[in-house]
């Protein structure tokens, strides 16, 4: 690539100093929105307790006490004990990385499939095209607990039958991005303009087709993920996830029902902790696409008012 | 069937809000039953009423079908739509016929109709385990009002088998088509106006029932899967007797005023069953070792609230086939570390597995404490829980050491023997143990030849005795039946095998 | 617009083919033995007698070859019977037609619940985009789309039907019944149809003919009634098909927690019995109900927007 072609450094990228980092870093935490920031330090706090399960649980979340049913929330037990007298904040924990683990994966191997299949459906068309759109068309409107439900029938419930199935039902939005924005970029003028000029074609990509792909998928992801979280929660709440003596927070709600009264902690505590974990991850992506709006709003010197556009909206809507 | 209003389905906004607006209408309405008795119960019909299968238990608790004789409250065998039976030769048995007996549609109930609806279930492609053609032979009218049965061996619990729900006796028209019906059909003391699947069974009184008067004028069963609902619903008033409330319902419903909680035992133990053909229970001492670690007294207390008795062998201590003055092995962990060091068992290089179905509620909990109770004396056994069919080739090939089970001793007929023949003879069809004792076998042969009830029963009792003895499986919990009854209700009993709950001399108060 | 129509619909059949082949065929890779299964499910006993489930391959077929098993089995799919199901015998058209009755009721007053409320909601968030009204709007619909459904179920049996008495607890016999489970089924679709319509009245109300007439006089309630909410009918109409299909059949925690017997419970039930012609005819309805819905939908949006037309004839 001849020198002049390359695009500009970053300006004071590389010379940074100490005191800089932290100024832009603070400009940076700025320009995010504040639910941003807030949704982004919750997930943190809730991922890295997630991650340290191993070393920081309190007891063995299997570990049951007959004699310390349903203990109210002391200096042993911060959350007090389930019915079997085994440490709600430990379950927690540990039901905590059979939920998230299930949604992360799923949206990776989501993503990963619907970007290719999508790229490939625009490059290749016709028939492979046509058919699958139709695919994508039907699975979107398709309930998933359906296709998750009929997996179990076939393969019996388990980590493996879950991923699958919320894949299954999930790469499909991945996909009508990708395709989009490929049929798009072979049709933009600016890309042909870089061709003529010399660009090698994957420059093109990483520094127009990808930034522009970016948004979409992140914008869609945050949204998916949450309701992954739920729909695990949910199998497992009707006794077809997680199988005992494992836990998850959808197995915990399940076995707490009985107890709603006199215990209603038991129900709360993985209640709030799903819903706080799905908020938080939601808050990232709306923080997010308000920050970019007044961003690009501050560039193009309009109001922000205008946020994303209804069919932007629309498409996120149809994923349930 | 759908019972709310449908115009939704027409217009789609328009209609939708009609719908709304029509139910923010019927909000405040009372939801309390009203006038008819309400029953919550646990099991729907679930096989188009097919005689062989468990859907006449609904027919019967409803009051709808009756049989040549039934079981009463106290677990005796008395006549029914039969006045009267003889067994005229070791294989032949005559029943007489009620007079002046008439199906709801009107029809007289004779021989003929009798010995229709018995072959019929004899017939079934699944027979009934209490009438099948293993144990009947044939079935016909000997007269107008004489059915004679005959048994391919000389049997003792014939009279028996005609108290089960599966050998009810409907009206000819009834087996018509490719279902069973049930509507006006029956002869008892209610008759079925409506069946919404999945939903309920209305019903109304058989103003001509052969038995005499019926108190109650309509009544409903409603059947609600979950138990914690149908414990709401008789504290919001939606139900006036709740079927099989979860034990951890008990607590909240003690403190319900106008509603009590009531128990009756039934005939289900829950065990941990061992393989007595695999290391380390091949050992007696091994499996004596188990029976000492489970703490079956904090079991009952707490999983079951109470409402469990701590196990004394296959057999509650009430029941008349359990041996007397039985008592459970007391809970010993020290106990149980000298029966494994005696069995030359090193319980730390133990690795089991503990095979747990989920479709019992209670089990998974149960296999958890059993887990933590094992790893007291230091052995480990790692939980495998799956549905039935998930643990079920596992269980019948023997790739398993520990597997709860919660087991029903009278899965026929109101007489352990199909029980103790299934599940602990060497050759027998449920051997889960893989249990194999010459001297039970000889047990179970001479009981199944002894007419006297009494006599009989002592022969189970020591098959009793022998199975707690040498611990071939470890019984942990005797469940109790549990429901709640609004005191509105009058005249309520519980049955001891569950057939029947609507009955003549029920009564509502308003 | 002809040719399209007409392939669409040959793409719809194709698709309900191969589908019709995976329904089938694929419960019959798992372990269980149905005849077992069948057995199980009508008797509770757990000993099960070997002749008896001889009895009953032979008397559902299931002693022959798959192939011929699907062949008879599309066959009379094809002239609208289902067959039996395994447990209850009841014919299985019976008890889908009834399911999906009862599903549509439930999944409609929740969708017209879910619209009566977003268009008040997306209006207030779009009059002051990015105003307290406007943040509110947003987290509450964020809210909602957090809430597990299967934890606010038994709540609200909790207040609604224990403690206040308002409402009957679980069941599906008077219409006081849809209540409960509509208002909770709501929810989610609430959100999207909220953000839904303040996006789509934000696209006009902030479109420079508007800001002109607004400068001549035209309230702001005026504008949103007379434009605002002409604009954010067809996204949310279209938004509002999605989920119907998705509704019906995928309200299984709903269904379950509130014993309603939709399609939802149908497809659990054949599931945890393994009632395989329930189950096949289960998915394979749901199936067909989402791709017709999915074209009756996108013709509708094709006639709505004639510039569209050319466009997709072209892709």
């Amino acid at each position: 690539m001849p020198a002049e072609l390359r695009p500009p450094m970053p300006a004071g990228g590389a010379a940074a100093h100490g005191a800089s980092v932290v100024r832009r870093f603070g400009r940076a935490l700025a320009a995010w929105h504040w639910w941003f920031t807030l949704g982004m330090s919750a997930f943190a706090v809730i991922a890295a307790l997630l991650i340290l399960t191993p070393w920081i649980v309190p007891h063995d979340p299997a570990a049951l006490d007959l004699r310390l049913r349903m203990a109210p929330p002391g200096s042993e037990h911060w959350l007090g004990t389930d019915h079997l007298g085994r440490d709600v904040l430990s379950r927690l924990l540990e039901g905590g990385r059979f939920s998230v683990s299930i949604a992360l994966m799923t949206l990776i191997l989501s993503i990963g499939i619907g970007t290719v299949l999508g790229a490939l459906s625009a490059r290749i068309g016709g028939l492979f095209d046509e058919a699958l759109m139709r695919i994508v068309d039907l699975l979107l409107s398709f309930p998933e607990v359906v296709v998750a439900l009929f997996l179990i029938a076939i393969l019996g419930p388990g980590y493996g039958t879950l991923v699958l199935a919320l894949t299954i039902t999930g790469w499909t939005p991945f996909a009508r991005v990708s395709r989009g924005l490929a049929l798009e970029v072979n049709a933009r003028d600016y890309i042909a303009a870089a061709e003529v000029l010399g660009c090698r074609r994957r420059f093109i990509v990483l520094r127009h087709v990808i930034p522009n792909l970016v948004r979409p998928i992140a914008a869609i992801s945050f949204l998916r993920f949450g309701h992954k979280l739920i729909t695990v929660g949910g199998l497992s709440f009707l006794g077809l996830g997680v199988q005992p003596p494992g836990s998850d927070w959808g197995a915990m709600l399940a076995d707490a029902r009985p107890y709603m009264e006199r215990m209603p902690l038991l129900a709360i505590a993985p209640g709030v902790t799903i819903f706080i974990t799905a908020l938080s991850v939601t808050m990232i992506g709306q923080g997010l696409e308000l920050s970019v709006d007044r961003r690009m709003a501050a560039r193009a010197g309009r109001s922000p008012a205008a946020g994303r556009s209804a069919t932007d909206a629309q498409a996120e809507g149809g994923e349930r | 069937m759908n019972h709310i209003p449908t115009s939704v389905a027409r217009g789609v906004l328009a209609g939708a809000m009609a719908g709304a607006m029509a139910l923010a209408a019927s909000i405040g309405s009372a939801f309390a039953a009203g006038g008819k008795l309400v029953i919550a119960e646990s099991f729907p019909p679930t096989a188009g009423w097919a005689m062989e299968s468990d859907d006449p238990f609904v027919l019967t608790r409803v009051g709808c079908l009756e049989g040549l004789a039934r079981v009463d409250f106290e677990g005796q065998v008395i006549p029914a739509l039969a006045t009267g039976w003889e067994q005229v030769s070791p294989t032949e048995w005559d029943f007489t016929i009620r007079e002046g007996v008439k199906f709801h549609n009107g029809e007289a109930l004779d021989a003929v109709a009798v010995a229709a609806a018995l072959n019929h279930v004899l017939g079934a492609d699944a027979p009934a385990r209490s009438f099948s053609p293993k144990v009947v032979a044939s079935v016909a009218a000997a007269g107008d009002m004489t059915v004679r049965i005959t048994t391919p061996s000389p049997s003792v619990l014939l009279p028996l088998r005609l108290a089960s729900p599966n050998t009810g006796i409907l009206a000819p028209a009834a087996y018509a088509g490719e279902q069973i019906d049930p509507v006006g059909t029956c002869t008892g003391p209610f008759r079925i106006v409506e069946h919404i699947p999945e939903q309920a069974l209305r019903l109304e009184r058989n103003a001509e029932y052969w038995g005499g008067d019926v108190r109650l004028e309509a009544a409903e069963m409603r059947f609600v899967l979950d138990g914690g609902v149908r414990a709401t619903q008789i504290r919001t008033g939606e139900a006036h007797l709740s079927r099989v409330i979860p034990a951890s319902a008990i607590e909240a419903l003690k403190t319900v005023e106008g509603v009590n909680v009531i128990t009756v035992e039934t005939a289900r133990t829950n065990g941990l069953y061992l393989n007595n053909a695999r290391a380390p229970f091949d050992n007696v001492n091994a499996r004596r070792a188990v029976q000492s670690a489970i703490d079956a007294a904090a079991i009952a207390a707490t999983i079951y609230e109470g409402s469990a008795q701590p196990a004394v062998g296959p057999f509650a201590p009430n029941e008349p086939w359990a041996p007397t003055g039985a008592s459970g092995a007391a809970y010993d962990p020290e106990r149980a570390k000298r029966l494994l060091a005696e069995a030359g068992i090193d319980a730390g290089a133990l690795d089991l597995t503990l095979l747990v179905y989920t479709e019992r509620a209670e089990l998974p909990d149960l296999a958890a404490v059993v887990q933590a109770q094992l790893q007291q004396i230091g052995v480990k056994a790692e939980i495998r829980s799956s549905n039935w069919s998930g643990i079920e080739t596992d269980l019948y090939a023997g790739n398993f050491d520990l597997f709860l089970m919660s087991r029903n001793h009278l899965i026929d007929v109101a007489d352990p023997i199909a029980f103790l023949a299934a599940d602990y003879t060497c050759e027998g069809g449920f051997n889960i143990s893989n249990f194999c004792d010459p001297a039970v076998d000889a047990l179970v042969d001479e009981a199944r030849g002894t007419a006297d009830p009494s006599a009989r029963n002592a022969l189970y009792a020591q098959v009793a005795v022998r199975l707690q003895d040498e611990a071939v499986t470890v019984f942990l919990v005797h469940i109790e039946s549990i429901e709640a009854v609004s005191e509105k209700v009058q005249g309520y009993r519980m049955h001891p095998l569950a057939h029947y709950v609507l009955v003549p001399e029920l009564g509502l108060a308003e | 617009m002809i040719p399209f129509i007409v392939r669409r619909f040959v793409v719809l059949l194709l698709t309900l083919l191969v589908v019709s082949v995976l329904c089938f065929a694929l419960p019959y890779l798992s372990e269980a033995d149905p005849a077992r299964s069948i057995l199980r499910a009508r008797v509770a006993e757990l000993a099960i007698d070997a002749d008896a489930v001889e009895g009953l391959k032979a008397r559902y077929g299931l002693d022959r070859p798959l192939p011929v098993q699907y062949a008879s089995w599309l066959g009379n799919v094809v002239r609208g019977d289902f067959g039996y199901s395994f447990t209850n015998r009841m014919p299985v058209g019976d008890q889908i037609g009834s399911a999906l009755r009862v599903s549509a009721t439930l999944a409609l007053t929740a969708l017209a619940i879910a619209i009566i409320v977003a268009f008040p909601l997306g209006a207030v968030a779009a009059i002051r985009p990015g105003g307290r009204a406007d943040n509110v709007v947003t987290f509450i619909t964020q809210s909602l789309v957090a809430l597990p459904e299967y934890w606010l179920g038994p709540l609200a049996i909790l207040v609604f039907a224990l403690h206040l008495g308002w409402l009957p607890s679980a069941g599906w016999l008077e219409p006081a019944h849809v209540v409960m489970p509509a208002c909770v089924l709501a929810f989610r679709p609430l959100a999207y149809f909220t953000r839904v319509a303040r996006a789509s009245m934000l696209d006009v109300l902030n479109a420079p003919y508007m800001t002109a007439a607004r400068s001549r006089g035209l309230s702001v309630a005026r504008s949103i009634v007379a434009h605002g909410l002409r604009n954010a009918t067809p996204p949310v109409m279209t938004l509002f098909g999605i989920w119907l299909a998705g509704l019906i059949g995928g309200a299984v925690v709903i269904e379950v927690i509130f014993a309603i017997p939709g399609m939802g419970r149908l497809v659990y039930n054949a599931v945890v019995n393994h009632d395989i012609p329930l189950l096949q005819a289960g998915v394979v309805c749901i199936v067909a109900l989402a791709v017709a819905i999915n074209t009756v939908a996108d013709l509708l949006y094709l006639a709505l927007n004639p510039a569209l037309r050319a466009s997709r004839h072209a892709g």
